[in-house]
Formats: C-alpha cells, sequence, structure tokens
C-alpha cells in the first residue's frame, strides 16, 4: 500500500520511540551492569588477567583444566595486558569481574584499604592453605591490615647479576662478586670503560648504571611506613645516606653522560639487551632476567649472581618482592566459585607449570612447589634464599604507592641533577607525602563514622 | 495546520531526543559532576568528600602544578608560533605552479598520516645523545668546524630529551614533523587569494614582500587566526609526546610535565579524581581565557572577504 503523507509523522513518531525504547534498555542494560550468570546452564566466572600471547595461552591451559574439573562452572577469562587502567575504571564503576590476577603488590593496599576487595581469610581457614606454606615475606606482601587480601603464582625478587666474562677481562675473579658496598663501588669502577681510554671521554661500557634510589634505599635501611603511627619515614638519616652515596658515584662518572649513555640502551627483552650486549656488567634487576636470558644469549654467556651490597649499617641481603596477584573484587557475584578459581591457579602445581619459555618464570611462592626439583639448581636456590631473607622486604602498605615510587625518582633526579640537595628533596618528600597518605586515611576514615 | 505542525515538531523532537539524552547523560551531567568533584576528595572508589576549596587552595603550592602549567604555556607560546611560521614558510614554498609541485606537497604532508605514539618513538631516537641521527650530524658538524676555526668554534651537542634545557625545544623541533596538515589548510587559504589583487599591488609597484604583506596576509588573516585558536587550545592539552617520551613521568626534572599529563597522573595513576577535576576546570578557564584574547586581538587585523 502507498504511503499516504499523512502517514509519515506516525510512523516517524512510532520510529523515534522504538529507537528511544532501544536506548532506553540498553542504559538499563548498561547501568545495571548485566551480564550473563550463567553459560550453557553452568554459571560464568569473569577472570581478568595482565598476560597476552604465549603466556595467556598458558594460563588458559589452566583454567580450560579447572573448567573440565568443574561441570557447573565456566570460567571465561579475558587479557587486559597494556591497559591496566581498565582495572579502575572497573572498581570506580561496580562493575568489576569475579576474580582478577591484575592487582599488583605495590596497589593491594589501595584496593584493600578502600574496602574494593574480599578478605580471604575466611577461605583460607576453610582450605589446607597455611600461612607456613608461604615464605614468610611472601605471606606478608598478601595481608593489608590484618586480613590476607590475594594470593600469587610466582613473586619477582630483585638481586644484582654480573657477566664473569667481564670480570675475567679485567682481572677480577668472576667466582667472587663484590661482598661491600666499597668493593662494589671498586669494581664498577673498573669494570667501566671510556673510549680511548680518557675518563672524561664518552662511556663504553659501564661497570655498573647507578639509579633506582627506592630499591638502593631498602639496602641502607629507610623503614618507609610506620603502620602503628600511619607516618611515612623517608626523611631519615638512610635515605640521605643512600642519596649522598648514589649522587657521589653518579657524579663520578657525570650524571649527564650516564643518563645519555643509558638512553641508548636496547630493549630488554631483545639481543640487544645492555646486559647481554656488554654494555653493562652488573645489573639490578629481577629474577625475570633468568628468561630473559635464555631467550636472547648466546649460549656461552656466562653470569653469576650476589645480594644487592649494603652498608655496615644497612640491610645485609635485602631484596624487594613484585608480583601481580589473584584478587576477588568486593563487588563479585560468585565469591565462593571465584576462590574456588584462586585456589587452583595458585595451586604448587600450577605455580610451578605456569613458565613459557625453556626454564621456569620464577619461583613459586608456595614453598612446597619451590622445592621441586627444577628449582634445585644454583641459580633458584639463590632465589629462594633471597625470599628467605629477613630484609625481603613486599612493598610499604600504605596508599597511592604509585604516586610515592613517582615522587622517590624525582627526587633522585632532582638530587642526583645537583638541584636539590638530598636533606631538601627528602623533607620535601615526606612533608608532602604524608599530607597526601593523610587525606587518605582522613578520607576513609570519615567515610567509615558516615556509614556508622 | 496546527495539528501537523504539532505533529512534526514531535516527531523531530522524538529523533533528537536520543542525542538529547546522550548529551545530558554522556556530556552535560558529567561536566556538571565535574565541578562538584573538584570541591572533594574523591579517589574512584569510596565515595566522593566535601572538602571546599581545599583542592584548589592546594593546587596554589603545588610545585609540580606550577611546574606543569609553565611547560604548557612554554610549549603554546613558543611551539604553536614556530609551528604556524614554519608551516606558512612551507605553504608559502608549494604555492607554486610548477611541475611536480603536488609530489613536494605530498612528501611534506605525509608525515601527518604517522600516529603520534609513533612520531615520538622515532624521534625518540633522532634526539637520542648518543646514537641518534641528530647528533651525528651535529658531531659531523662540530669536526668540521672546530678544524675549520682551530679549535676556537665549537658546535654544542645537546642531551635533548635527557636534559631539561633542550626537551622543551626538542618536543617542538618533533611538532614541526607534523607541520603539514597546518601547511594543507594555509596553501588552501593563499591559492584562494585573487591573482588580481596581487596585480594591482604590482602596479602599485609592490615588490615581493610587500604583496604578501598587504595582499596575502590580510587575505588570509581567517585562516590564520583559526590555526592559531586551534594551536593554543592543541597545546593546552598536549600529552601523547610526554606521555610517550618519558614514560608519563615528565621527567628530566619535570620538564615535559605538562598540563594535561599532570592532570591525568593524578586522576588515574595517583587515585585523586577530585583534584584532577579541579585541574581540568582551571585548565577550562585558562583555555577560554587565552582564546577569549586571541578573540579580542585579533578582531582588528582579520579581514573576511564577504565583509
Amino acid at each position: 500500500m502507498p504511503l499516504k503523507r499523512g502517514h509519515l509523522p506516525m510512523i516517524s513518531a512510532s520510529a523515534a520511540v522504538a529507537v528511544m525504547l532501544v536506548l532506553a534498555c540498553a542504559l538499563v542494560y548498561t547501568f545495571s551492569g548485566a551480564r550473563p550468570a550463567t553459560a550453557g546452564g553452568r554459571t560464568q566466572i569473569t577472570f581478568w588477567v595482565g598476560w597476552a600471547g604465549k603466556e595467556l595461552d598458558v594460563i588458559q591451559r589452566f583454567v580450560d583444566e579447572f573448567n573440565r574439573a568443574h561441570p557447573n562452572l565456566y570460567v571465561k577469562t579475558t587479557s587486559i595486558a597494556n591497559s591496566y587502567q581498565k582495572m579502575k575504571i572497573a572498581f570506580a564503576g561496580n562493575d568489576t569481574p569475579d576474580v582478577c590476577a591484575t592487582v599488583w603488590t605495590h596497589e593491594l593496599a589501595d584496593y584493600a584499604l578502600r574496602g574494593a576487595l574480599t578478605p580471604l581469610d575466611e577461605y583460607i581457614a576453610h582450605s589446607t592453605r597455611r600461612p607456613s606454606d608461604y615464605y614468610p615475606a611472601v605471606w606478608e606482601t598478601y595481608k593489608v591490615g590484618n586480613h590476607i587480601y590475594a594470593l600469587n603464582q610466582t613473586m619477582i625478587t630483585f638481586f644484582m647479576m654480573y657477566n664473569k666474562r667481564i670480570f675475567r677481562e679485567e682481572g677480577l675473579d668472576p667466582e667472587r662478586p663484590p661482598r661491600t658496598l666499597e668493593e662494589f663501588d671498586d669494581m664498577a669502577w673498573r669494570l667501566t670503560k671510556f673510549r680511548g681510554g680518557d675518563s672524561k671521554g664518552e662511556l663504553k661500557r659501564l661497570g655498573f648504571a647507578y639509579g633506582n634510589a627506592f630499591i638502593w634505599s631498602i639496602a641502607f635501611g629507610t623503614p618507609f611506613w610506620n603502620p602503628e603511627t600511619r607516618k611515612i619515614g623517608v626523611d631519615c638519616p638512610q635515605t640521605i645516606r643512600c642519596l649522598k652515596w648514589l649522587k657521589s658515584n653518579t657524579d663520578r662518572y657525570n650524571y649527564q653522560r650516564l643518563r645519555a649513555f643509558q638512553s641508548a640502551f636496547g630493549n630488554a627483552s631483545s639481543p640487544n639487551n645492555p646486559f647481554i650486549s656488554g654494555k653493562v656488567a652488573m645489573i639490578l634487576d629481577g629474577d625475570w632476567y633468568r628468561s630473559i636470558i635464555d631467550e636472547y644469549a648466546p649460549a656461552d654467556f656466562e653470569y653469576g649472581w650476589f645480594p644487592i651490597p649494603a652498608p655496615p649499617e644497612g640491610r645485609t641481603a635485602s631484596t624487594y618482592l613484585m608480583s601481580s596477584m589473584f584478587v576477588i573484587p568486593a563487588a563479585s557475584r560468585h565469591k565462593d566459585a571465584a576462590w574456588l578459581l584462586i585456589e587452583w591457579m595458585t595451586s604448587a602445581y600450577v605455580s610451578c607449570n605456569v613458565h613459557v619459555g625453556k626454564s621456569p618464570g620464577g619461583l613459586p611462592s608456595l614453598r612446597a612447589a619451590a622445592a621441586e626439583p627444577e628449582y634445585r639448581e644454583p641459580y633458584w636456590q639463590f632465589v629462594s634464599a633471597m625470599l628467605s631473607s629477613p630484609n625481603a622486604m613486599p612493598p610499604p602498605k600504605f596508599p597511592l604507592f604509585e604516586r610515592f615510587i613517582s615522587d622517590y625518582s624525582r627526587m633522585e633526579d632532582y638530587v642526583l641533577s645537583n638541584v636539590k640537595k638530598p636533606e631538601e628533596a627528602a623533607a620535601e618528600l615526606q612533608r608532602n607525602f604524608q599530607t597526601e597518605v593523610d587525606t587518605v586515611f582522613a578520607s576513609i576514615g570519615l567515610q567509615d563514622k558516615r556509614e556508622k | 495546520m496546527r495539528q501537523s505542525i504539532s505533529n512534526e515538531y514531535l516527531t523531530g523532537l522524538l529523533f533528537v531526543l536520543p542525542w538529547i539524552a546522550g548529551f545530558f547523560i554522556w556530556i552535560l551531567f558529567p561536566l556538571g559532576y565535574s565541578v562538584y568533584l573538584s570541591f572533594c576528595t574523591y579517589d574512584g572508589l569510596t565515595a566522593p568528600l566535601w572538602v571546599g576549596t581545599r583542592n584548589y587552595t592546594r593546587l596554589a603550592s603545588d610545585e609540580q602544578f606550577w611546574k606543569s602549567l609553565w611547560n604548557t604555556v612554554y610549549i603554546t607560546f613558543i611551539g604553536v608560533p614556530v609551528g604556524l611560521f614554519f608551516s606558512l614558510c612551507l605553504a608559502f614554498a608549494l604555492n607554486q605552479k610548477r611541475r611536480g609541485i603536488s609530489v613536494y606537497r605530498t612528501i611534506i604532508y605525509l608525515p601527518c598520516l604517522t600516529p603520534v605514539v609513533a612520531m615520538a618513538v622515532l624521534w625518540m631516537w633522532l634526539l637520542n645523545p648518543e646514537v641518534g641521527l641528530v647528533n651525528a650530524l651535529l658531531r659531523k658538524t662540530d669536526t668540521f668546524v672546530a678544524a675549520w676555526s682551530a679549535g676556537m668554534l665549537r658546535v654544542p651537542i645537546p642531551g635533548w630529551l635527557n636534559d631539561p634545557l633542550f626537551s622543551k625545544p626538542a618536543l617542538i623541533l618533533m611538532g614541526l614533523w607534523g607541520a603539514g596538515g597546518t601547511m594543507l589548510i594555509f596553501l588552501a587559504a593563499l591559492q584562494d587569494v585573487p591573482l588580481s589583487l596581487f596585480e594591482s599591488a604590482e602596479i602599485d609597484g609592490a615588490g615581493w614582500f610587500h604583496k604578501q604583506l598587504h595582499v596575502t596576509l590580510p587575505l588570509i588573516s581567517p585562516v590564520l587566526f583559526y590555526n592559531i585558536l586551534v594551536g593554543v587550545i592543541g597545546g593546552f592539552q598536549y600529552f601523547t609526546q610526554s606521555y610517550v617520551i618519558s614514560s608519563g613521568t615528565g621527567a628530566p626534572q619535570d620538564s615535559t610535565l605538562f598540563y594535561a599529563l599532570y592532570l591525568f597522573n593524578n586522576a588515574f595513576p595517583f587515585w585523586k579524581m577530585g583534584y584532577a577535576s579541579a585541574m581540568a576546570w582551571i585548565l577550562f578557564f585558562i583555555t577560554l581565557g587565552i582564546s577569549f584574547v586571541v578573540f579580542r586581538l585579533s578582531a582588528r587585523h582579520i579581514h573576511y572577504q564577504g565583509e
């Protein structure tokens, strides 16, 4: 039937109403956070991970195993690799996945203090897991206040590595790395090479690329945080000594020249890695470096490892712990099933088998798993000793750690560039950051009162 | 008749309703809400807490806020004029009827097709103080100049992005790489200038320079004004390049910490959405104020052909 002119407004109005209805439904759907809770009669568990590529394939293999073992559950894995901002947005919108392995150790306090995570104490109490199953420092990493909020598979530890060939070439004993800070500085200078042999000329090789004040401050004994008084402990003699030590060394090499030399370092995950290519003789990095060396270094690449040297009054065998963690967001709709997944993914079996390359990607956090034969070689035994050290340190449990690290690097940059004195810079960081932390605690405290 | 008008009116209104609803929900409400948040501490997880004007008073004593503002003013008031001048020069050079000129125009415009992130990474290597092409050229020049002047003259070899003195000039240099877009707009305007006016000027005895100054510039002044305004607004939103080259830190010594980067860092990595909202509103008023000044100052110097 041909359309008459009078019909048009009615049809248009109907179409507009239909459009509005669709829009309204879309809005309601969006704001309600509605997602299918079941898939083929099975309860769907949403699981966010930060891995991609081969690593994601390995994780998915274990998720598939879990799905096969639980006919009433179905875990849907989503990778948010390189877009971790999504985590904060999901938490802000109260539309989180049921489980995520994307909260880093340094972010745990931020989420936990704000009540965004589910405490795992009850689940752990009813499981076979006990604190003694873990390295003490690792167990400490999972805690915020008196509650456990996370578990993980493998922990990253920081220590020193050195190139044995360069040691030999420079007349140093390749089996005897430095033991004291003085020895370390002397060796670093001896291993440094300048073009044309002129120490004022261009750098050809560095003994050590001085920097990373935060990790060195751990070795120097900076207390960082007092949970009782909720006070930051940066403005202290230990930090000042650390900054002065870093400055004296960077002055010796010329800070600008050091920075310029470092700026030409190749990608760590490539054959141009400065340690592998011999541009740096000693490095301070995480235990994951082993997999980089396995993948990119020539077969005859010789390297050794040793603890971060400390001054006499500092912390010996100190290390910093870092890892992405498995957590259950407070808004998770399937917490019991989420716990089952976490229990499985952090089990000894999965922790031992999550590696992609020829060798393990990290030492399992569970002692029983770390005792497996593949971790008996000297490298992993050393990592185990580092994890067992009383000076193994998780990130301090104050909020805004990302801000803190940013401010710490800034303080280092200003001191080493000779713009600020160590005392002035440390006092400034202490003052400014304490204000930030106080504001967060005040807002959390005030909200608690308001809810009551 | 009245019935059909009201039907049409209603129908029209219903059709634009999705847009109006979207505008209210996605633009107007967040805009208004950010005003409220700028007077609160808000971390995204817990409810916003009213703190009055504290965010604004803290900004006044925030060293990084002032540094980021200074860096942004620098890139806007030095980078934008330099970029416009360079684009205008290119447009003049390419506004000729010669064989193969379109090939040159294409070549100059091509870098604009490169994504900003890729361009920033490329320039990080070009300006690398150790292995960068720019310093390699400067070193060669230095050797030549030193030999020629018996060591009396030397060419400085800057640290570029590693040196707080040179990091912003390096970013301005990077910006010139993308001058093709503005150049194209200038070129279109230049080609619109009537030849008859040039001929009249020539009869009056005007040389090349005077023709450009008294004929071309007044006639392309609306386009120049548009590019200035867009450049100033873009300058105050400068973000991607600094985020890429400093991994979001603004190093060295906050010299590449631009306003938008510091705002982003406060909003997301630092969990200070309220503080970032206050910064956003200050930026809005600064941009508004400067745009107003640009409008007022340019009112007397812009010549629209229709007028």
